[in-house]
């Protein structure tokens, strides 16, 4: 990987990470933030993480995979209740990675 | 008048274990798509932002292009804007500078915290604190990838494991904003649909074009439902319009 490349991905998270914090701070100090803009942003996030997370779970080097060996997927069916129920990160990433390493163990 | 009290490593523990645990696998993938500590570190800093830097390094790894790699982040990191007009109120006297390093310490984990902990009256939460809190948190988060990065190269780690980790990470956040009926319809339906999009959109911009389509829906109806439910309301139109939305109401 050129590191142009590189650099060029750091400096465009570096932008895209900064631009949406910063921006509604700064108009907020003039101007309200038009309402139906406020809530357009709040579906914005079920949306986009459901969007990352089925292609993850249900794609297998791009295709349809529905099979038992599956493992993301089969992962995924067995924490969504744990995760769910605790709303949290920590749990989300412990419970996956445990349960994906047992999977990948035993299938 | 401290940035670094003894509440705000109270309040932070948590957050540390956490960064440091994600940064650690962030650093490892970041290794297999050719980063060094010090990419790692100095993305850590400028971006500072867990979800988009996973997303950033897996496109990387599909040599993905700009536009996709900016559109794609940029849509992951919109609901940062939400968080800080929401905390904008509670810093509103404050400095530009103040406002712009406040903003930029700002994530899932911090917004919360800093919002409760401003909330809870007894507390007297400073802005010092608030902002020692923000830096904290990125310093651990910045160290973490760096010697997730460094470290990998000492263990033979697997990589379909590092790739599920960002997946339970994102279903992890995603289950923070499933509040209501309308939410989940909305995130279920971008999941179908990045699916199907997959097959056909080219440039990865599945994932753009999957969340703006539900979304923009979801958002429509909602003012559709509230015209038709609101009709005489003028005044404050601000006043509580999102809160009522997070209770639990229906598009």
């Amino acid at each position: 990987m050129s590191q142009q490349y590189i650099f060029g991905v750091i400096l465009i998270m570096a932008l895209t990470g900064f631009l949406p914090r910063i921006i509604p701070m700064a108009i907020l100090k003039k101007h309200p933030i038009p309402h139906w803009f406020k809530v357009w942003l709040t579906f914005v996030p079920p949306a986009i993480f459901g969007a990352l997370v089925f292609p993850d779970i249900f794609l297998t080097e791009g295709h349809l995979n529905l099979s038992f060996h599956n493992i993301p997927l089969l992962t995924t069916l067995l924490i969504t209740p744990l995760v769910l129920k605790t709303k949290s990160l920590g749990v989300a990433v412990l419970a996956g990675g445990g349960v994906f390493a047992l999977l990948e163990y035993f299938l | 008048m401290g940035f670094i009290t003894r509440r705000v490593l109270q309040k932070d523990a948590p957050i540390i274990l956490g960064y440091w645990v994600l940064g650690m696998a962030c650093g490892m993938l970041g290794e297999k798509a050719g980063l060094n500590p010090f990419h790692m570190f100095i993305m850590s800093v400028l971006a500072f932002a867990g979800s988009s830097q996973f997303i950033g390094i897996a496109m990387m790894l599909q040599s993905a292009s700009y536009i996709s790699i900016a559109l794609t982040i940029l849509m992951v990191n919109l609901r940062y804007a939400l968080f800080t007009s929401t905390l904008a109120p509670l810093v509103s006297k404050k400095s530009a500078l103040y406002t712009t390093l406040f903003s930029y310490g700002t994530t899932d984990e911090t917004f919360a915290v800093n919002l409760s902990s401003f909330q809870e009256e007894a507390d007297h939460w400073t802005h010092e604190e608030a902002l020692g809190l923000d830096f904290l948190s990125m310093l651990v988060w910045a160290v973490a990838n760096a010697f997730g990065c460094y470290a990998s190269k000492l263990v033979q780690l697997d990589l379909s494991l590092v790739s599920y980790i960002l997946t339970a990470m994102f279903l992890g956040i995603w289950s923070n904003y499933l509040k209501n009926r309308t939410m989940v319809f909305t995130g279920l339906a971008a999941g179908v649909l990045a699916v199907l999009f997959s097959q056909v959109v080219p440039f990865k911009l599945h994932i753009v074009l999957a969340s703006l389509l539900p979304s923009g829906l979801a958002a429509w109806l909602y003012l559709q439902h509230e015209k038709k439910s609101q009709p005489q309301k003028t005044a404050g139109p601000e006043e509580g319009s999102c809160d009522s939305m997070e209770g639990g109401t229906e598009a």
